[in-house]
């Protein structure tokens, strides 16, 4: 194959082919090399005119012509042409593109030499022709379509890559706003989580006032007791005084006065008066300081937002977050401690003094009016163990991998945000500390709290740096 | 579109056997190609046939000449029937001048059929070519066959269609003539409607019928 095979045009596959397609010259010279190579051997076109001529000899299209008028395209012609005698060879059927094979034969010729020679350069001719003009129809298909579909898959890729770059922009946008609902969400935990304690303290505000009205109504009546008393007191002392003035200058009324200051005594009962005092100022003292545990127990709990990390005694905290809880429980509520000798602990109190009330809430709530809870601390390397069981309601199974995760909730609508449990594991987790809870419907509940000892600044910093929800997939379990 | 050399002398002019897979594209051009006189046909050239499946096209030449010295060349193609060579059904439909649609008449094949026509449609129109004023001639093969639609049937699907309906039997022979027939003249009036053959270039229907084998159909 020379270059012009090589080259395929994409164009209408089924055009017609002319001879430079189907026979170039090259070919044409090749083929033309079976005949004696002494001798002139051309290719003409249908009109006449050479397209191929092995010694360039001049052929006049119009001889051509004119022999062909007179003989016919079928069969042998002959021409003479300048000093050469010629045989002319008419072409037909799909060799008609050629038109005429025109050989010179030397020296003696017999009709069958050149029959023979004419049928198998036609033959050759055929093949050739045939061959290249199939070649050329397929390919030229072939390229038609390859061209097509490049076309196509050129626009499919063009719509790919807008819709590629659609796609990306949408996920651009849409990274921005999942970060922006991510930020949405965590203020709004954050918030939920502020008022679920709000809420926590309004619910221990009611038990609170409950708690203070008690000693605050038997003080105030106390206080009048004693009002009432000290007028009378009072009295008492200015009748003394009267008769003491009298005693230095008029003996002789002291009689009168003497009877009226007894009958006063009487009317006033003082004994009782002066006995009774002691104890309502008794009474009262111990009220006031009532009152005062409870309120330095509320203001321990709601202790304001100040972020610093402390020394905790965890008995303390359990013993304070169990005071708190008081209006709670129900009096047929036995709480055992098993309290164990535990190193203060680093901690931001505020924090694990709610996840103490949280878990103890939930402990209360699970057992209702009658049950027990069983609080114990103990330390391990370096590690305060709490244990709050109870002998409650217990989680059943299918929830129990559910209970740590944000509003993950048993209770009605509206009564609890599902953030308790959530709040005592981030928590627990910020002071790289762990919770695991152990369950059998029916029988009870355990809470386990690893605190770790001497993290409490850490814990800090990372609850500042480090998004809230970063205990969202519960503990390892 | 009818394509004319560039003496002005010849018209070429392509006529497509479109159709199903299988349905007897080739075997029509096979039987017409026996049929003819070696004067008027070219060789049959079959590409790239594998299995009985033509994967590009099959192409028998025809040559009708007019005593002008007017010629026609007619090159009747087939198209692949397979549904995944549709770029290649695209291209060899294009400037076509007329179709056979060749239907298999198996009740099994009525979906196919269906889809090849739709797909002879659709084509037709994504290459330019008019498919309303198209001389089409609707081909029912295989009547030799077992479990065929009826004639009655085929009849009553196609009439609105107004298209031309010939039943045939290509392996036997059966029919092939005549579409080629039918599809002849209609090509015919379509293009004289176009380049006014018979008073330009005195080529009348006789020209085109003369070419069809007289032969003895069996």
């Amino acid at each position: 194959m020379n270059s012009a095979d090589e080259h395929i045009e994409i164009d209408a596959f089924d055009r017609e082919y002319n001879l430079e397609d189907l026979l170039p010259r090259i070919q044409a010279q090749e083929l033309l090399e079976y005949i004696d190579g002494s001798n002139e051997a051309a290719l003409l076109l249908p009109d006449g005119t050479v397209y191929y001529s092995r010694y360039g000899t001049k052929i006049d299209a119009s001889e051509i012509y004119r022999q062909v008028r007179t003989n016919g395209r079928e069969g042998r012609l002959t021409v003479v042409l300048g000093n050469r005698r010629m045989m002319l060879f008419p072409l037909n059927h799909e060799l008609e593109t050629i038109g005429f094979l025109a050989l010179e034969f030397s020296g003696k010729v017999t009709d069958e030499t050149t029959e023979s020679t004419g049928c198998f350069l036609v033959r050759v001719f055929n093949r050739i022709v045939n061959l290249n003009y199939q070649i050329r129809m397929t390919a030229g298909l072939h390229g038609q379509v390859v061209a097509d579909s490049y076309e196509a898959l050129k626009k499919k890729a063009a719509l790919l890559e807008r819709s590629e770059e659609k796609y990306r922009i949408l996920a651009e946008s849409l990274e921005k706003e999942v970060k922006r609902k991510t930020k949405k969400i965590e203020a709004t935990q954050l918030m939920m989580l502020q008022q679920e304690k709000m809420a926590a303290i309004g619910q221990l505000a009611a038990g609170m006032a409950h708690e203070i009205n008690n000693p605050v109504g038997f003080v105030i009546s106390n206080l009048n007791t004693l009002k009432t008393g000290t007028q009378n007191m009072c009295r008492l002392i200015d009748a003394y005084h009267e008769l003491a003035t009298l005693l230095g200058k008029k003996p002789d009324r002291l009689d009168g006065r003497l009877a009226a200051l007894k009958n006063l005594r009487e009317e006033l009962d003082i004994e009782f008066v002066i006995s009774d005092t002691a104890g309502l100022i008794d009474e009262s003292l111990d009220g006031a300081r009532r009152i005062q545990i409870i309120v330095q127990n509320l203001r321990d709990f709601a202790h304001p937002s100040v972020e610093y990390a402390e020394n905790a005694d965890i008995n303390a905290c359990l013993e304070t977050t169990l005071a708190i809880l008081s209006g709670y429980r129900s009096d047929e509520i036995v709480v055992q401690r098993h309290y164990g000798d535990v190193p203060q602990v680093n901690c931001q109190l505020r924090e694990i003094n709610q996840a103490f009330f949280n878990i103890l809430k939930n402990a209360f709530q699970a057992i209702g009016d009658r049950g027990r809870i069983t609080i114990s601390t103990r330390v391990e390397e370096g590690t305060v163990i709490v244990a709050i069981a109870d002998t409650g309601s217990g989680i059943e199974k299918k929830i129990l991998g559910r209970i740590f995760d944000p509003f993950f909730t048993t209770r009605e609508v509206g009564s609890g945000f599902g953030l308790g449990l959530f709040q005592a594991y981030s928590t627990l987790k910020r002071h790289q500390g762990t919770i695991s809870v152990q369950s059998a419907p029916g029988k009870g509940t355990t809470f386990t709290l690893w605190l770790p000892t001497g993290v409490g600044e850490r814990a800090l910093i990372d609850s500042n740096s480090s998004s809230p929800n970063g205990g969202i997939s519960g503990p390892g379990r | 579109m009818a394509e004319w050399t560039a003496d002005g002398n010849k018209l070429v002019i392509k006529l497509v056997y479109y159709g199903p897979a299988l349905s007897g594209k080739t075997t029509n051009l096979m039987r017409l190609h026996d049929m003819m006189e070696t004067g008027a046909c070219g060789e049959l050239m079959t590409f790239e046939t594998k299995g009985d499946r033509t994967l590009f096209f099959d192409l028998l030449p025809l040559v009708v000449k007019a005593e002008s010295g007017f010629s026609v060349k007619l090159k009747l193609y087939t198209v692949p029937g397979q549904v995944a060579h549709d770029a290649t059904r695209k291209a060899v439909l294009s400037r076509s001048d007329g179709v056979v649609f060749v239907a298999d008449s198996r009740n099994s094949q009525a979906v196919s059929n269906f889809e090849s026509f739709d797909n002879l449609e659709k084509n037709a129109g994504r290459v330019g070519l008019d498919f309303e004023n198209l001389p089409l001639v609707v081909q029912f093969n295989k009547r030799d066959l077992e479990d065929i639609v009826s004639e009655e049937a085929v009849r009553n699907r196609w009439a609105p269609t107004g298209l031309p309906i010939v039943f045939s039997s290509a392996l036997k022979g059966v029919g092939v003539v005549e579409t080629f027939r039918r599809l002849l003249l209609d090509t015919y009036l379509h293009l004289d409607g176009i380049y006014d053959l018979d008073r330009r270039y005195g080529l009348q229907t006789g020209h085109f019928t003369d070419l069809l084998p007289t032969m003895r159909e069996p």
